[in-house]
């Protein structure tokens, strides 16, 4: 029974670590910035340095 | 009801056959925390894009000929802003300019906010245009001539996800960038004020423009997805073969081990303990085996991502070429996490206790005489 209780104990910790984290982190502030830049320029895409496989094959990489 | 003296037994055999359960923790905690990373990532990714993507007009619309992009002069413009439902069609100027000294390609978006000389850029390409020392000026090098323009805006960190590898400028400059006329555009905006109208709209601009592209906010969501579904998928492919080889594994190993303490279950058998006990003491060593290396497993893939933001797996859904220094905003899919408990501890269990009923149910005299 100790064992399971210290157990039960660290995952709580762990856990709490990770629910406060989640907590913290400001996503509005994020959802905010890319609203802004979204709103400059409606059509996003995924920043990607090679869009399409077509893209990638015309750079002759060693 | 379980007794606790029951309990505290079965919690010390466990620890008398730590070897045998440690294997089985570290190898079912390893496949949760990548299954958990991969799907963390597609998710925050997909949230963060989606959310760049409500911000899109009705429709965009994009040329082909030839299967390639192809510019759109006013024309088309004209034509689509005459529709039934259509309440304005704005031209906009969005390319690739490849940057030959780092074979990479800066998306080059047009800016009606920017003036001529000015630019936005991404995180990502300060990084690259940094390394060949273009810090206050870069030199867009074109068929006809050399266009500098002044770094004097970089784009916040938590857009990377989409400017990243982008360069706004002004729509004149991105022109002469892309070697564009000033009548041509790469993408139509399409504003449709009603919802119901917009998919009779697409239809209508692809029966006009069979070569031409129309993408209504409900695709481009979509595609979205579909993109994230797809590398999620493999993952779940990837995950089910590696669970079913773990539990063949398992299986294996807890064949081998309970044939050794057939004796054990002999003798505590005849001290006593009916089928049931001894299946409720190895439930229970399993269960807390199964559901500690579930729940580390899950705590470790969030720290991983969340924390250190994923590094090594990202450039699965980013590519390595650009360097993306991104925050993955923390999105918990609780509905997979418990898939996941359902198809990993629930089969997990039934491997270890299947084994163990069918030992506690053979002649047991025959065991204790061995």
């Amino acid at each position: 029974m100790k064992f399971l209780a210290m157990l039960a104990t660290a995952f709580s910790l762990l856990y709490l670590v990770v629910v406060v984290h989640a907590l913290s982190f400001s996503s509005e502030k994020k959802v905010e910035e890319i609203d802004a830049l979204a709103l400059h320029v409606k059509d996003t895409k995924i920043a990607l340095s090679f869009p399409t496989n077509a893209y990638q094959r015309f750079v002759y990489a060693p | 009801m379980l007794r606790k003296n029951f309990v505290e037994y079965a919690i010390l055999l466990l620890f008398k056959d730590r070897n045998d359960h440690l294997f089985s923790f570290l190898i079912f905690s390893f496949i949760v925390f990548i299954l958990s990373s991969v799907l963390f990532i597609s998710d925050s990714l997909q949230y963060d894009l989606i959310q760049s993507i409500k911000a899109q007009p009705s429709i965009v619309v994009e040329n082909t000929r030839a299967g390639r992009a192809y510019p759109m002069h006013e024309g088309y413009v004209y034509d689509i802003a005459q529709m039934a439902g259509v309440s304005s069609v704005e031209g906009v100027v969005d390319g690739y300019h490849y940057f030959a000294q780092k074979r990479l390609w800066f998306h080059v978006i047009g800016d009606a906010h920017l003036a001529k000389d000015e630019m936005l850029i991404g995180q990502g390409v300060q990084k690259a245009m940094a390394e060949l020392y273009y810090e206050d000026e870069f030199h867009f090098l074109t068929e006809e001539r050399l266009i500098n323009v002044k770094i004097d805006k970089i784009a916040p960190k938590g857009t990377n996800i989409i400017s990243n590898d982008a360069i706004y400028l002004n729509p004149n400059t991105a022109r002469a960038v892309l070697g564009m006329e000033m009548d041509e555009y790469a993408k139509l905006y399409v504003t449709v004020p009603n919802p119901n109208e917009v998919g009779q709209v697409a239809l209508k601009i692809v029966e006009i423009y069979p070569s031409a592209k129309a993408t209504t906010q409900a695709d481009a969501i979509g595609a979205v997805r579909h993109v994230y579904y797809y590398k999620g998928g493999i993952f779940m492919i990837l995950y089910v073969i590696a669970l079913v080889s773990f539990f063949i594994l398992l299986k294996n190993q807890v064949g081998l081990v309970y044939g050794e303490k057939k004796k054990e279950i002999a003798i505590l058998r005849s001290l006593g303990f009916c089928i049931k006990d001894i299946i409720a003491l190895k439930l229970i060593q399993n269960s807390v085996v199964s559901v500690s290396a579930y729940l580390l497993g899950v705590a470790l893939a969030y720290v991983y991502v969340f924390v250190f933001n994923a590094p090594y797996l990202r450039n699965i859904f980013l590519g390595s070429e650009l360097e993306n220094s991104i925050s993955l905003t923390s999105v918990v899919d609780f509905n997979l996490l418990f898939l996941i408990f359902l198809f990993g501890v629930i089969p997990f269990l039934a491997f270890v206790i299947l084994p163990a009923w069918k030992i506690a149910i053979s002649d047991m005299s025959e065991a204790v005489k061995s």
